[in-house]
């Protein structure tokens, strides 16, 4: 792995700097577990999930000694991920109308069936707040408890868990909904 | 007993997570899995923003200080403010499609502006007016290339296109300045196909010509050889390189190489000699979910011998192969002969089968790596294009009431119901052959002969298609 450069206050002996070798070892350990996390918190966007995982390692590169002395440095460069992301998103105008997209009903096969039950999942979760969508992937793909999710969003477990808890309950309206709208038709 | 939603969350996100783009797409790179590619290096995304900035501050503050400078000087004669405060020069991005101006050395790569942060690839210009399609690839449902040509006062005009929202908004890249088949002389060199592995790693090749980007198509570098065919997969690369344009007797010999994505060395997996090849007129690679084929078409107007086609299976993504003979049931008198290929993720294989003397065709799809073909419903009408999402829903491009259409069938080729309309079919269209494929059980994409400023998507398993028209 080459050393981050750009503007670093990394000293001319950086390729000797501990921490250096440190971030190197952390990237390649850590950064396919980050963009996995970046692509669901942004709903599958591949490219805005790489921009979001090298925007946080290159805000944190400068002071990689912090990251490196908190007590779970994954846990620090993810909630400074979460931060990127809730970030961009605030700042980033809004372009796309998202629309109800009417499910196609008829004989399907259960492949073409199991895929559109995926998509349906998937669109859900695509439509909910970010925060919201924040705390479940915390929860459901990082498998983090209600203390560690609302240390990662900034905010009270209490509230990490209203956050998870509304975003079940949209998306299971949603399914059911949806499920109710298959039998009607 | 149904699944409880959090279950099911679980299960779906971990499904979902898997299709993020691999860790070598991030800048941050590793060096000794691809030692050729050019490593970006990590900058922050304020900087050049930041520059920018000061830039144009200091622009205005002399601008400015100008006019306070060039009054003061003046006095009581008024100066006229043109003269000062006109704007520079544009300094924008150039066009980053509709090449002009010689043809550079093909081992210079070509370069176009880049964004300023760690985004992936260019950010791209102006879609050239008149762009017309020759072949499309997706690395995603959102994320996808398309090259063709468009209208320029200087050939060639090869053009590439992106879009990063399933083919909503393309922007133009700058290809390199080559040639395209079908459209150009080819004498020299010209590409055929794109195909992107990733959101950075990409090929652009043709019979003579081979390139390699590994920045989203800012640059490209030329590599040796040229290549028929090449499909990204599994995490490698297969491809079948070209000849050496060299005539054969009975045929050129056919292989299959493989390499990492973004690599530039090439391991030949599959080697076919011209005696096991006859007079092949072409070949076709297609893989998905472990699975590759590579069909060797032959010589359907070469006279009285036989003209069947050759089908090899990998099932280990295309690093062992098994000769399969020819894919198409013999049911009816008189040869048939394979004439398209296209696999499914689930694993299925579906070819497009035609009657030498006739023009009835039907579909065979096999679920057992090609050991073994159903056949479907001998039609009249069927063109040589199949696409299949899955085993049972395969598509073929046909001709109904005297127009191009896209024919979708649930049942494996036994009922056919259209489900998109072209232009008139005429045999003014060739050379282009169009194109179909499926990126996904649900998602796929067609562009027809007939019209060719046209993409069409599906994302319901091609029960509905949305058409993209380029602006001309």
């Amino acid at each position: 792995m080459r050393a981050a450069a750009g503007k670093t206050p990394v000293a001319a002996d950086a390729l000797a700097d501990p921490d250096s070798v440190d971030f190197d070892e952390f990237v390649r350990t850590h950064v396919a577990a980050l963009l996995r996390t970046a692509y669901l918190l942004t709903g599958g966007d591949g490219p805005a999930a790489e921009d979001a995982v090298q925007e946080t390692l290159t805000r944190l590169y400068p002071r990689w000694a912090k990251v490196q002395r908190a007590d779970n440095p994954v846990a620090y460069v993810r909630r400074s991920l979460l931060n990127t992301y809730l970030n961009s998103v605030r700042s980033a105008p809004a372009h796309e109308l998202v629309m109800r997209v009417v499910e196609e009903r008829g004989v399907t096969s259960d492949i073409a069936q199991a895929a559109v039950d995926r998509d349906q999942i998937r669109r859900l979760i695509r439509q909910l707040p970010e925060r919201q969508r924040a705390a479940l992937v915390l929860r459901y793909f990082d498998d983090l408890s209600d203390r560690e999710v609302g240390r990662a969003l900034g905010c009270r477990p209490g509230t990490a868990r209203s956050l998870i808890s509304r975003g079940l309950a949209t998306v299971r309206a949603e399914l059911s909904r949806s499920q109710v709208g298959d039998r009607d038709a | 007993m149904p699944e409880d939603l959090e279950t099911r969350l679980r299960r779906e996100l971990q499904a979902w997570a898997a299709e993020a783009p691999p860790p070598q797409a991030v800048s941050v790179r590793d060096d000794a899995a691809a030692p050729d590619m050019p490593v970006k290096r990590i900058r922050p995304t304020w900087l050049l923003p930041a520059i920018a900035a000061c830039l144009v501050f200091l622009v205005a503050g002399a601008t400015v200080g100008g006019i306070a400078l060039v009054r003061h000087l003046a006095h009581t004669q008024p100066t006229a403010p043109s003269s000062v405060t006109s704007p520079p020069s544009p300094s924008g991005p150039p066009p980053s499609v509709s090449p002009t101006g010689p043809h550079n050395s093909a081992t210079t790569p070509t370069s176009s502006p880049t964004r300023p942060s760690g985004a992936v690839g260019p950010a791209g210009g102006p879609v050239p007016a008149g762009f017309t399609v020759h072949d499309l690839t997706f690395v995603s449902d959102d994320a996808g290339w398309a090259l063709g040509t468009a209208p320029c006062p200087n050939r060639p005009c090869t053009s590439l296109v992106r879009t990063t929202d399933g083919g909503r908004h393309w922007v133009g890249l700058r290809p390199p300045v080559v040639g395209l088949v079908g459209v150009d002389d080819c004498s020299s060199a010209c590409v055929s196909n794109v195909r992107f592995a990733t959101p950075v790693i990409g090929y652009l090749f043709g019979p003579q010509v081979f390139y390699l980007t590994t920045d989203g198509g800012t640059t490209w570098q030329r590599q040796a050889g040229g290549a028929a065919a090449l499909e990204i997969g599994d995490g490698n690369v297969l491809r079948v390189p070209s000849g050496d344009g060299q005539a054969c007797f009975p045929g050129c010999p056919v292989s299959v190489q493989v390499s990492t994505i973004g690599g530039t060395g090439w391991r030949t997996v599959l080697a076919l000699s011209s005696a096991q090849v006859g007079s092949d007129t072409g070949v076709q690679l297609s893989r998905s979910s472990g699975h590759a084929y590579l069909q060797v078409y032959g010589h359907v107007s070469g006279g009285a011998s036989q003209a069947h086609s050759a089908l090899y299976a990998s099932a280990d993504g295309g690093l062992n192969w098994a000769s399969r003979g020819e894919p198409c049931p013999q049911i009816s008198s008189g040869e048939i002969d394979a004439s398209a290929l296209s696999s499914a993720s689930d694993q299925s294989v579906t070819v497009l089968c035609t009657q030498r003397s006739g023009s009835a065709s039907f579909v065979a799809v096999s679920t057992d790596g090609g050991r073994t073909f159903q056949p479907g419903k001998l039609l009249p009408n069927l063109e040589t294009q199949v696409g299949s999402a899955s085993s049972s829903t395969v598509f073929a491009i046909g001709s109904v009431g005297g127009r191009e259409s896209l024919v979708r069938s649930v049942d494996r080729g036994l009922t056919w119901n259209v489900v998109a309309q072209s232009g008139p079919m005429t045999a003014a269209a060739a050379p282009r052959s169009g194109f179909l494929g499926f990126e996904s059980p649900t998602t796929g994409r067609w562009v027809s002969v007939s019209g060719p400023r046209t993409v069409w998507t599906t994302r319901d398993g091609g029960a509905t298609w949305v058409s993209y028209t380029f602006p001309t």
